[in-house]
């Protein structure tokens, strides 16, 4: 008898099953642009996935929403080797330190979602599954601070000028800094896809030159609510950049500790424009 | 909460001291501490983590107390973790404080156990909550356990509780119950059964189910999935025990789970995406064994039955269960580089082990293993005829051979150019992405004394995928009780042809990665101390499998218990 009572008592763990459906909700965004920090590789066979997800994220929220740079460094190991058909090496040791300065490199792909820190993690750049999540998080929030850019440059002698306008909504305490990167867009050159290598694979968002410090310019003003603080930066262009296909990226972000270097507000803006 | 469980630990401690005079009481424990010293070595790859650019040390260390009295089982644990990479192969994870705490007192046939607890049902296959320290597997449920032995054939349990995260708990909420009982139709006979049936449902929390709406309101309408708060799996098992027969048999089905699919086609033409789909996994293995021969048949089948406290866990991180692997686990160097981890989306396997005994200086064994994807795609064989000679107690003589045939994009997210003409010659056209082996192997024990013994051990691993072919001695002298010295050497073999290959695949070519070591065994202690060199691989247990990063430094292991 104990045990039919006790093969009850285990069927009743199974009752009241019916399930309330989870609504899935159209997609809201505000006025937050979120940078996503992609580790990528020429010789990485998945990361043309990350790559084809980080699209489709863009198009879910708005190429205005969201700033997608591709990073290419040496930090990731053989991922990062370059293929018999490679053109280009878009790894330096400029872009190796900012990707130690933002965190640990634990797999390929994988992406620093606004520099934001995920419980449990021991780095800043997370593995696909985590994207989404802190990507929702981060656009939802109301930016903090206004990051403006404007863009001047002169073909003849490749000189680029880069004015940045920051306004703080509210009085921002501690460090910020300000990090300014040139990417360059639809480049085509050699790729592992798979374990196939495809030649003419069409690069996209990619680290090509850090403006900045690595580690961001610090912000000395005073960012109170109401200031504007401007900056500005000239950089000469080096001969291979296409200038067609090439972006200026501003962000500001917090200054240092492995979970306080998130970024408040981003800015990306092509050359030409 | 922290300093409250550290007060506890003290408490205990002090209370183990002041029990030592109390004749019921009984305190057992036990200690055990990594030290790893780092060295640089870019020749090798070890570099470009925390623990080799400036932490140059990390440790992890484990001392477990258990207390006895009054009808009263206690136990608490120190886990320490200092510049570890352990947790994340490439970085650095430092932590300590109480690993596990637990309290457990029989009420007449009623057991009552609270704190984190270790338990399965069946073969894991729908729960386990179990330690792997060398994966960081500690997944212990955080809750409390109730268990009634109804007579002294059956019993059953019920628990619930949350899944240990390191210091924390995810979000989801597990419970279960089961049923065990033992059956023994006719005392006459040699036929026992022991049946049992489980179930456990698991509740996302509503941070997880947050982050699973976000994830799919970005999908395009094709991609586009439902979820659900509630998954329910269930598990019905039996072994049958007839002479020299034991057939376990284990089905189980676990309903809608959103889960990550890495191989899920995505609109966008890539691939990896949440999916929702229902599973099972049935799991059989046969042994018959007598004097002289053994024999185990096993076979499973899995179909979406990874179970997990959030959707976006993957590898060692978050699990519930724990599915049987169908390969066995190779204890010598290189024919255990290439170890599959069991795929628990979809898998088919089959593994045979036989043990055959000619007489007392002769015995022969055979594995086969073979383990596919639910579409027929091969993603492991290996075949390892074995054989062991004795001579007198004097010396023995194992030697074997391993045929492999490996999947490299699934296991380890690598790939491998074809060989048109592969260096093994049976293999004819090594096929891409495979990883095709030949590993001879032998190991010779001789004992100069029972005191005295010198053990040497060497493989050979042929191959012309991933690194290439590798070679691996060792030699190790045992002078019991106490003492135990060995040295070792893994080389890379060079590439005939190294300007025809890229510089990925020749990148260790002509390294040698010695070790050297020493053991001091105490009674229940042991000591150790080595230099170690040791490549990149994959580390696993029980079908469990992990990165194995590049090691050079110093190790110092501390094992005892008391």
């Amino acid at each position: 008898m104990k045990k039919y009572a006790a093969i009850a008592l285990l069927a009743a763990t199974l009752t009241a099953c019916e399930e309330k459906t989870i609504l899935i909700p159209e997609l809201s965004v505000g006025d937050r642009i979120v940078l996503i920090e992609e580790l990528t590789g020429v010789n990485c066979p998945n990361c043309p996935d990350g790559a084809i997800e980080l699209s489709s994220l863009q198009e879910a929220y708005g190429k205005e929403n969201l700033v997608i740079v591709s990073i290419h460094s040496a930090l990731t190991g053989s991922f990062s080797n370059l293929l018999p058909p490679s053109r280009y090496d878009f790894r330096t040791a400029e872009i190796d330190d900012l990707v130690g300065g933002i965190g640990a490199v634990e797999q390929v792909p994988s992406a620093a979602i606004n520099r934001a820190a995920k419980a449990g993690e021991t780095s800043l750049f997370l593995g696909r599954t985590d994207w989404n999540a802190i990507l929702a998080n981060q656009i939802a929030q109301e930016p903090q601070i206004g990051v403006f850019l404007e863009t001047t440059y002169d073909d003849a002698n490749r000189k680029l000028s880069i004015n940045i306008n920051l306004a703080p909504d509210a009085t921002l305490n501690g460090e910020h800094r300000l990090s300014v990167y040139i990417t360059q867009d639809s480049i085509v050159d050699a790729q592992n896809i798979e374990g196939f290598i495809e030649p003419n694979y069409l690069h996209r968002h990619i680290l090509r030159d850090v403006v900045s410090s690595t580690s961001g310019d610090l912000i000395g003003e005073p960012l109170t609510a109401g200031a504007l603080i401007q900056k500005n930066y000239q950089v000469t262009l080096p001969a291979d950049y296409d200038t067609k296909h090439c972006s200026v990226v501003a962000f500001v972000h917090r200054g240092s500790g492995f979970d306080n270097k998130e970024v408040l507000q981003a800015v990306e803006k092509h050359v030409l424009d | 909460m922290r300093y409250l469980l550290l007060s506890a630990f003290w408490t205990l401690t002090a209370a183990c001291i002041w029990a030592q005079s109390d004749n019921n009481a009984r305190i057992t424990g036990n200690l055990q501490t990594n030290a790893n010293f780092f060295i640089s070595d870019s020749a090798i790859g070890a570099v470009n983590t925390p623990q080799y650019d400036y932490q140059k040390f990390g440790a992890e260390s484990w001392l477990n107390l258990n207390y006895s009295n009054w009808g009263f089982d206690v136990g608490v644990r120190f886990d320490l973790f200092n510049n570890s990479n352990l947790l994340n192969p490439t970085g650095s994870y430092t932590d300590e404080g109480i690993g596990r705490w637990f309290v457990k007192k029989e009420v007449g046939p009623l057991e009552l156990e609270a704190g984190y607890l270790y338990d399965q049902i069946g073969s894991g296959i729908i729960f386990r909550a179990y330690e792997e320290r060398a994966l960081m597997i500690d997944n212990a449920l955080y809750g409390v356990k109730a268990a009634w032995n109804i007579n002294e054939n059956w019993k059953v349990k019920g628990f619930t509780g949350r899944v240990k995260q390191q210091f924390d708990r995810y979000g989801a909420v597990v419970r279960g119950a089961a049923i065990d009982g033992f059956i023994k139709p006719d005392s006459a006979r040699n036929l026992t059964l022991a049946p049992g049936f489980g179930v456990v449902a698991r509740t996302f929390d509503d941070q997880t189910v947050q982050d699973i709406v976000n994830t799919i309101a970005t999908y395009p309408p094709q991609d586009s999935i439902g979820a659900q708060y509630n998954t329910y799996a269930v598990t019905l098992y039996n072994t049958l025990s007839a002479g020299a027969f034991t057939w376990f048999i284990e089905g189980a089905y676990k309903t809608e789970d959103v889960m990550f699919d890495p191989f899920a086609p995505t609109a966008a033409g890539g691939s990896g995406r949440l999916v929702n789909e229902d599973g099972y996994t049935v799991y059989t293995s046969l042994s018959y064994g007598t004097k002289g021969f053994g024999a185990t048949l096993e076979a499973k089948r899995t179909e979406y039955f990874s179970f997990r406290t959030t959707p976006f866990q993957t590898g060692v991180q978050g699990p519930i269960n724990y599915l049987p692997p169908m390969a066995r686990q190779n204890t010598f160097r290189l024919p255990a580089r290439f170890a599959p981890a069991t795929q628990e989306l979809g898998e088919q396997g089959i593994q045979l082990d036989l043990r055959y005994a000619l007489s007392k200086q002769w015995e022969f064994g055979l594995n086969l293993s073979d383990i596919q994807r639910l579409n027929g795609e091969e993603l492991y064989r290996e075949i390892a005829p074995e054989v062991t000679f004795k001579k007198d107690r004097k010396w023995q003589l194992l030697a074997g051979l391993q045929f492999l045939h490996y999947n490299m994009p699934v296991y380890q997210g690598k790939t491998d150019k074809e060989d048109p003409e592969d260096v093994i010659p049976w293999v004819g056209v090594g096929e891409e992405g495979y990883v095709d082996a030949f590993t001879p192997y032998a190991e010779w024990l001789y004992k100069f004394s029972p005191k005295k013994s010198l053990r040497v051990e060497a493989q050979y691993l042929l191959t012309d995928d991933e690194f290439g072919s590798w070679v691996n001695v060792l030699a190790e002298v045992g002078l019991a009780p106490h003492w135990l010295f060995y040295a070792s050497d893994m080389y890379k073999i060079k590439h005939k042809n190294p300007e025809e290959e890229s510089l990925d695949k020749t990148r260790f070519d002509g390294i040698h990665y010695p070790s050297v070591g020493v053991v001091y065994t105490l009674k229940a202690t042991r000591l150790s101390l080595a230099y170690v060199k040791q490549v990149e691989g994959i580390n696993c247990a029980g079908g469990i499998c992990r990165l194995e990063p590049t090691f050079h430094g110093v190790r110092i292991n501390i094992n005892t218990s008391f």
